[in-house]
Order: structure tokens, then sequence, then C-alpha cells
């Protein structure tokens, strides 16, 4: 295929260099997520057609007969919707900026610890010491445990000189004991706290509120949208670090604030919805068949491509075999893994 | 009577019927204050080992309830599909994450659930009234009370409570001395045991003033415990449950099989007791039940004592 010339846009000190076929893929993810969010809108349990949907989305509060159809879209499932898209955007960002920042394909944030950090403390919160910590305060828990994961990964990884690959095997090796201290807690906690915190663990998103959904969007916006602007750093850190620091980047203090957006990205994905291992490395493959290595494209590609994953994996969870409600994160790896053998079968450049 | 009139009477008795079911009081417990139906006429529950059973023996059918299912196959109300007619009661989904949906979709007046479902309640009462009960804090009784107070149904309630007041005394008259009795409740898996009573056998035996081993006293509840620790936990009466629906008797028969088990005090003089697990839920029928399964096998047989056999072997 051949490219088209590319073209630039500047805002302020940043510019973007983007080919047509850039905006092709960023405007057809745009149009896919935004077919699934009225798919979600419309499907499930409470009958709701597309008038109503409609009719409801423009209307500040619902009376009588239209009253519980107005509840249902706006109390359940627009906060679920936004949440499993911000869960989705999140996680695939974290997903980009670690398997950049490592320069290994298979990095996600399931892979350096972050996850299993945040997942630890919010199984110690659920099974050992419930009601200790307030219910509003539960997300909080996951932050802390993905962020002392990730100190500790950053600590070690950043001593002497820079490894990539020495932060992928202590995050291994971390990720290794943190997920038997999950274990520990599963097998040997109180079977009703254990039957909650494996519905929470299988990554669902059923207990979502608007007071969620404001929390990520703020997480979102504190760590997504900046790391969106850091595409140049990321493409020079992918040329190794003798182009990178020739080109004036500092790589330790760059490093430092990538990992810190990825870990911040990550633990309000799992505080609000569970562990999704999947969603960090399928959403950045992804996006990578259509645009390739190129951040700029990358970054936001990657993040339309992690909401509309979740959002598919959500809807399809509380629907297909409603009223059981299947886990977000199950049907992601369920549906997700074998397109993601397929799609991944298909690249030469895995070939060796 | 005109027609005139007739229409009218049927209009005021009408009006009279909406009226009493849009009235609304304001129900308290340790969950805090929830403005409630007087006379609920939908009702949904979280949870149907517990609240469905005992809306059922209440006489109250609720419109919807969580229950067990697999896939391909019927849901199924634990503790209640072989006691009631299940017909009209709509499945939303498993008591962990229900179908708020489909809870929606009944258009319910009233939600019960349990301590676990507070994190859902401020999605669901955007659906109607969320009701929590205290079920696991403070024990049968005190909340199928509550239960009988929300749905208008004191009466049967009081008949209940007074028949399993019978029982208790009835056991005392025969046993004068129930904590000299030792019991262990507990669940045999295949590899591992959990020291759990349901359907109200805890709290029966508790009521019932029985005594437990001292390993009992100290051990932790519903957590598994590796087989080789069960001899701590022999007692004069061993109580188990099977689970017909998963297989477990079968399951677990080599155990029970093995040298260790046929070893304990209580299976060596025929006091293990094995009852079936989803005979009762956890509601005042349960504690009948149990109670009456106790009265029968504890009060009114002969039995041995362990603390005898000790001191017996001490001479």
């Amino acid at each position: 295929m051949r490219w088209a010339a590319p073209a630039a846009l500047r805002l302020g000190e940043f510019s973007l260099r983007f080919r047509p076929l850039d905006l092709g893929w960023i405007l057809l993810t745009t149009l896919g997520l935004f077919a699934a969010v009225l798919a979600a809108a419309t499907i499930g349990s409470f009958p709701l057609g597309w008038q109503q949907v409609w009719a409801g989305l423009w209307q500040p509060s619902g009376s009588g007969e239209g009253a519980m159809a107005h509840q249902v879209l706006w109390q359940l499932r627009m906060p679920r919707i936004l949440a499993a898209m911000l869960v989705g955007a999140c996680l695939s960002l974290a997903g980009v900026i670690l398997q950049s920042l490592t320069r290994n394909a298979l990095a996600a944030p399931g892979l350096i610890g972050v996850e299993a950090g945040g997942s630890v403390t919010m199984l110690m919160s659920l099974v050992l010491f419930p009601g200790l910590v307030p219910v509003y305060l539960l997300p909080l828990t996951a932050l802390a445990g993905g962020l002392v994961v990730a100190v500790f990964i950053l600590m070690l990884a950043l001593r002497g000189d820079f490894s990539p690959l020495r932060l992928i095997l202590v995050g291994i090796g971390t990720t290794a004991m943190l997920q038997a201290v999950s274990e520990l807690l599963l097998t040997y906690g109180d079977i009703d706290r254990v039957e909650s915190a494996l519905m929470w663990l299988g990554g669902s998103l059923h207990k979502v509120t608007w007071t969620e959904v404001r929390v990520l969007a703020l997480w979102f916006l504190l760590a997504g949208v900046p790391a969106m602007f850091a595409f140049r750093q990321l493409n020079l850190l992918q040329l190794g670090p003798a182009v990178a620091s020739s080109r004036g980047l500092s790589q330790r203090r760059t490093l430092a604030v990538l990992l810190l957006a990825s870990v911040m990205l990550t633990s309000s994905a799992v505080a609000t919805a569970g562990t999704m291992v999947f969603v960090g490395l399928i959403g950045p493959h992804l996006a990578r068949q259509c645009c390739g290595d190129r951040h700029g494209i990358l970054l936001p590609l990657a993040a339309l491509s992690g909401a509309l994953l979740v959002l598919i994996g959500d809807t399809l969870g509380r629907w297909v075999f409603a009223p059981l409600q299947l886990p977000a994160g199950l049907v992601v790896a369920i549906v997700g893994a074998p397109y993601f053998i397929f799609l991944i079968a298909r690249r030469r450049e895995f070939a060796n | 009577m005109s027609w005139n009139k007739t229409l009218l009477l049927l209009l005021v008795m009408a009006f009279g019927v909406v009226a009493q079911a849009a009235e609304t009081r304001v129900f308290k417990n340790r969950f805090g204050e929830v403005k409630v139906p007087k006379n609920p006429r939908c009702v949904v529950s979280l949870h149907d080992f517990s609240l469905t059973v005992q809306l059922m023996e209440l006489g109250v059918k609720p419109c919807g309830s969580t229950g067990r299912k697999k896939l391909m196959s019927e849901p199924l109300f634990r503790g209640v599909e072989h006691r009631f007619d299940v017909s009209g009661i709509q499945y939303v989904g498993g008591h962990k994450s229900p179908d708020l949906e489909a809870i929606a979709a009944l258009k319910p007046d009233l939600i019960l659930g349990l301590s676990y479902h507070r994190e859902l309640k401020p999605i669901l009462s955007a659906i109607a009234p969320v009701v929590i009960l205290p079920v696991q804090e403070e024990g049968i009784k005190k909340y199928a009370g509550q239960l009988a107070d929300l749905v208008g149904r004191r009466g049967s309630y009081q008949d209940q409570l007074k028949q399993y007041r019978w029982m208790l005394e009835e056991f005392h008259r025969l046993v004068p001395n129930p904590d000299s009795i030792t019991v262990t409740t507990l669940e045999i898996y295949e590899d591992n045991f959990q020291l759990i009573g349901r359907g109200g056998i805890d709290e029966a035996i508790r009521d019932l003033g029985l005594g437990h081993p001292k390993a009992y006293k100290k051990a932790r509840f519903h957590v598994p415990y590796s087989l080789e620790r069960v001899g701590d936990f022999d007692a004069d009466f061993i109580i188990d449950t099977y689970e017909p629906l998963l297989n477990t008797r079968q399951q677990t028969a080599s155990f029970r099989e093995s040298a260790q088990w046929r070893q304990l005090f209580a299976v060596r003089h025929g006091q293990f007791l094995y009852f079936n697990r989803s005979r009762y839920g956890e509601s005042m029928g349960g504690l009948l039940g149990t109670a009456s399964l106790l009265l029968s096998h504890i009060a009114e047989r002969d039995r041995v004592s362990r603390a005898e056999e000790i001191r017996a072997k001490v001479r």
C-alpha cells in the first residue's frame, strides 16, 4: 500500500505529522465506538428502543411511565458505557506506554506488576478487612497498591543504567509474588467474601455509578491526556537510548514520568473494574495494525481501540446470557484472544 | 344499586387500593432509614437462600429473586424450589452480581438485600427503595422479624417464633444441661473442610445452648482447614451437610471411609448427623426444621458423652 504524503497539525509547540490514512483509521474507530455506544444504550434486559434512548438522552428527567426507562438509561446504562470506555482507554494507553518504554511487544500493565499490586490491596480490603475501608474509598486502595509496586519496580529497574529487560524481569518476578499472595487470599479467605472478590477479579462493571465515572475521568485527564502529548518522547525512546540521548531527551526523567502515568491509568482502571489483563496487551496491538509505531496516531488510536474492546465486552457480558451477568474482562479475553492470535500470526515482524 | 353507584363504588375501592400501595412509611434498622411502601406490590429479593425463602414462608411471593444458574440450565432458587411454587418469580441473576436492568424491568416497589449488597444500593435506589437486612449480622430471628414488618406479615412471623420457642423449651425440658453436650458443625469437601452450619443450624445450636469442643471455640469460621485437622474438632455430635445438586455426598465418600474419620468419637457412636444442605434456607422455617432435627437426634434418643469416655479412660 502506498502512503499518501503526510500532513502536519500544529498546536502551540506541538506538531503532529500524520497521513490521511491515519485520519481514516481514527474516524473509522470513532464511528465504530459511536455505533457500539448506541448499541449498548439500546441493548439490555430492560426493553429500550432507539426512539426512547434518543428522547431520553435529551430529557432532564423522566416522568410517569417513562420514569423507569429514564432511570435505566441514565443511572444504569450510561455510567456503565462511559466507565467501560474509560477503563478500556486507560488500560490500552498504559499498555502502549509500557510497550514503548520497554521496547517489548509483550509488555502490559499486567506484566510489570502494577495490576497485580492494585489487585492485592483490593483483595485485602475485600477478603481480609471487609468494612474497614468505606465503600467510596475502596478505589484508592487499588491506587495505593499499584503505586507502591510501581515505585518498587522503578527503583529496582533504575539502579545503574536503565534496562528495559530488567524492568520486565523485575516486573514478572513481582507479579508472580503478588499473584501468589492473591491466590493465598482467595484460597484461605472467607468463602462469601471470596465470591465477591472473584466477581471483581473477573473485570466487572456492574457496580459502576456516576461517582466512579467521574473519578475515572479525572484520572484519565490527569494521566491519559498528558500521555497522549508525549508521542515525540515515545517515538525517540523507541529508537533506543543512544538516539534518544543524542536528541536531548532525559531518559530517566521521561521514563519516570511516563511510567507514573501508566501506573495512574492502570490503577484507576483496576480500582473501577477489577483486572482486565488482556486489554492492555490487545488494545495497543490492534492499533498498531493500523498505524504502526508512530505514537502520535498510535496513542489516540489505542485509546479508542481499548474503549471499543471493553465496551463490546461489557455489553455482550450483560446481554448474551442475561440475566446471568458475565464480567467484561472475561468476555474480552474469550472473544479477543482468538482474534489477537490471528492478527499476530499474520504479522511478519514476529516471524523471527 | 344503580350502575352509576356501582361504578362509583368500584372507583373508590380501586383508588383505595392504589392509595394504600402508594402510602409510605420510614423503615429503620442498623443499615439506615429507608422510605418504603406500606403494602409493597412487587418485592425483589437479592438472596434466594435467605430472603426469598423467608418471604415465601410469610406468604409473600416475590416478583423477582436472584438464584443459582449454570449456563444452559434453568435457574434454581435454593431452599425454595422443593417447598413452594416458584412460578411467577422472575430470575434476576446471581446474588453477587444481579442483573440490575432485569430488576428494573419488573418495576418493583421494594428491593431487599444483604449487607454485601450495600455497594449496589446507590444504583438500585434509582429503581426502588432498597432495604438491607442484617441476616449475617443479627441472625435469622431478628432479620425475619424486620422482614415481616416490611411486608406486613407480623402475625405469621409471630406464629413461627412461637413454634420455635416451644421447641427450645421442649429441648431444655429433655436436656437440662445442654452445654455439656458438644457439637461441631462442618462441611467436608474433597481436600479440606470448613466450619459452617447453614440453614439456621448454628443459630439453632446457639439458641439450644449446646456446647462446642475447645478447638471449635477458638477456630475461624468459613475458612478451609486441612482434613488432617478434623480430629481437633471431634465432639459428642458432628453435623455435616451435603448438597445433592453438587453431588458432594459421593465426592467426599472416600474420606468418610478413612480410618481418620472412623476413629472420631461421634462417628464411632453413631452420633454423626448428615443433613441435606438445601433442605432449609436461612429462614424461620430453617430454624424450625433444624430445631426439630436436633430435638429428635440429640434430645429424644439415647446418646453417649465424649467427656465421660475420656474420664473413664483416665480412671
